[in-house]
């Protein structure tokens, strides 16, 4: 399908365009794409983010979000002051997440969207930026779109598997589906912390961003077994972020001093709303043991309580995600060479 | 006829100097500051800026130390650091200035229980913590260093000297130098300005004006008040922090040592 216009914008520089609210409910994008935490989130990034809308003849037909990795980026320096350009390669994934594709596009392609990052996103962007840009990173790829991909020159690998979580009824009900020893820790701690005086749940309250961003940081130190360390997330980003109307917390606290002690934070969605963070103050801090366990118990309700079908859990931890009733997709990121895209026939 | 340069122009020359170096030193932090440190990434880019230009929005980019306390966690840059204050930073450099003492001394730095101890002393000095409050085990060791003519220089406010004066043995012999807080400039003869969290931005010297640390601290007037940025302090950064909640006041040159003062409606 020929693409009429690709349209690229910088958050840090442009303002949200007037199709955007639109765009992004007709996609179905998460908090996580309003216009307000995209710019917070490009500003306080290490590479230009950069947000691609494929226009047809009526309208947007296609979003698509990547970073641009050049020879200037640098792991603790920001992003430096002007646009993406140049010699460099895309980064294409989800502002922000790890589970879900970067990616919308308003037709089925059979590939799960990966057929027109191929014939339209990547021809259309090379175009804008020019022909310095010589690779991509496609992240999240599903696993029907490996035929298109699995070609000479691309690097195609398997990558940890995202999990989610079905809605199956109230909190017992979902403990009723799982193993009977798992179902037995749980009910034990639910019972203990549900009891407890010193720990108050909270679903949907307000949370200070700088005491969330403080807290963050204690579970990005206990993930950095990646090769890029991602950044934290910055007191100004969820200060967005948490400001918005679709996301929701789950707030353990302490009524004695009032400390946060837990927090989860889910950005909604009709479908596939996402535990986009989780963290915990460490025991020897004054935090308590097991309440990421009665997260997941607090994750079922809340499932419950809205309807939302299932929530994903994102990458990491599967053999206790599955123990605690997780389904997992396989995905794989692939590295595709652009330079002499057409002679290698693409797509 | 007088021939070579005077006394007047050579202040003037190294009045240039000072200020190009202070100015360069500031700006470099800024920059930096801007591409490595989240808090003034975040508040400054959203701001609506998009390079280290200060003098926008109703504080002129400056922020209360209160904010910055409450914002510790993004104040270390992304290469990582430390995000605790050190209320007592700055204060051996600013020694030799506050109180000239012939010969390597003792200091005694009046500070609550707890407290970092001082790590930048001069080259022979020892330093010591004690709370005024009770009879500490360090005050032995300050009546000894007193008997034996070492001399003591104890620093910390008002209160706590008389306090510590009165309970260590020869307490008349220890040279006090007060802390004073940038709303609270007197004129002395002697004093350090003292934030609990940049730690100690200036000293009163002998020609009466309140002298900036200004090879570690740099100040500019703004409509809030006055801004202190830490120079060399990496992690937390501190830059345009409007000490004791913005206090109005100017930064001026001195004309006996042609370095930056401050000055304030008090002082």
């Amino acid at each position: 399908m020929p693409v009429s216009a690709v349209e690229v914008l910088d958050a840090r520089f442009d303002a949200e365009p007037d199709h955007w609210p639109e765009l992004t409910a007709r996609a179905g994008l998460r908090a996580d794409w309003s216009w307000p935490v995209l710019a917070a989130q490009a500003w306080a990034a290490r590479v230009p983010q950069l947000v691609t809308v494929l226009h047809g003849s009526e309208g947007p037909t296609g979003v698509v979000a990547s970073g641009f990795v050049g020879p200037t980026t640098r792991r603790h320096r920001f992003v430096g002051p002007r646009r993406a350009g140049g010699l460099g390669g895309l980064d294409v994934r989800a502002p922000g997440t790890s589970a879900v594709p970067g990616w919308w596009f308003d037709t089925d392609d059979g590939h799960g969207g990966v057929h027109r990052l191929l014939a339209e996103f990547l021809p259309g962007i090379r175009r804008e930026l020019g022909a310095g840009v010589c690779a991509a990173l496609l992240r999240q790829v599903p696993e029907e779109a490996l035929p298109l991909l699995e070609k000479r020159g691309r690097l195609v690998r398997k990558t940890e598997p995202l999990a989610h979580l079905r809605a199956v009824g109230d909190r017992d009900a979902w403990l009723a589906t799982l193993p009977r020893k798992r179902r037995q820790h749980l009910r034990r701690l639910f019972d203990t912390i549900d009891d407890d005086p010193t720990t108050t749940v909270r679903t949907g309250g307000a949370v200070d961003p700088t005491r969330a961003a403080e807290l963050l940081r204690v579970n990005l130190e206990t993930h950095r077994d990646v090769p890029i360390i991602p950044l934290p997330q910055f007191t100004g980003q969820l200060t967005a972020l948490l400001a918005r109307p679709d996301v929701f917390t789950i707030a353990y606290t302490d009524p004695r001093d009032d400390t946060l002690l837990a927090l989860g934070v889910l950005l909604d969605h009709p479908e596939l709303p996402l535990a986009r963070h989780w963290s915990a103050l460490p025991e020897d801090e004054g935090g308590r043991p097991g309440l990421y366990f009665h997260f997941y118990g607090e994750l079922m309700r809340w499932l419950h309580d809205t309807g939302r079908p299932r929530v994903s859990l994102g990458k990491k931890m599967v053999d206790l995600k599955r123990s605690m009733g997780a389904e997992f997709t396989d995905q794989y990121a692939a590295a595709l060479p652009l330079v002499g895209l057409a002679l290698l026939g693409l797509p | 006829m007088k021939t070579g340069i005077g006394r007047d122009s050579l202040r003037g020359m190294v009045k240039t100097g000072v200020d190009a170096l202070w100015r360069t030193a500031y700006r470099r932090v800024v920059r930096s500051a801007f591409a490595t440190v989240p808090f003034y990434r975040e508040r400054w880019a959203l701001g609506g800026r998009t390079e280290p230009r200060l003098g926008s929005g109703s504080a002129e980019g400056a922020v209360s130390t209160e904010d910055l306390v409450r914002a510790a966690v993004d104040l270390a840059p992304l290469a990582g650091g430390p995000t605790g204050f050190d209320p007592v930073r700055g204060l051996g450099g600013l020694l030799p200035l506050a109180r000239p003492t012939a010969g390597d001394g003792l200091l005694v730095a009046l500070e609550h229980p707890g407290a970092r101890p001082v790590w930048d002393l001069p080259r022979g000095w020892r330093g010591c913590l004690v709370d005024a409050e009770v009879d500490d085990p360090a005050l032995p060791e300050v009546g000894a260093a007193l008997g034996a003519g070492r001399p003591v220089v104890a620093v910390g406010p008002d209160k706590a000297l008389d306090g510590f004066t009165d309970r260590v043995p020869g307490g008349d012999r220890v040279h006090r130098v007060p802390r004073r807080t940038l709303d609270r400039l007197d004129s002395g003869p002697y004093g350090v300005l003292h934030d609990p969290v940049l730690g100690y931005l200036g000293v009163l010297r002998d020609c009466g004006l309140w002298h900036l640390d200004w090879t570690r601290v740099y100040a500019r007037r703004t409509r809030a008040g006055l801004a202190f940025t830490l120079l060399r302090q990496r992690s937390p950064r501190l830059v345009d922090a409007l000490v004791g909640g913005g206090v109005p006041g100017r930064v001026e040159w001195c004309p006996r040592h042609a370095t930056p003062v401050v000055r304030t409606v008090a002082g």
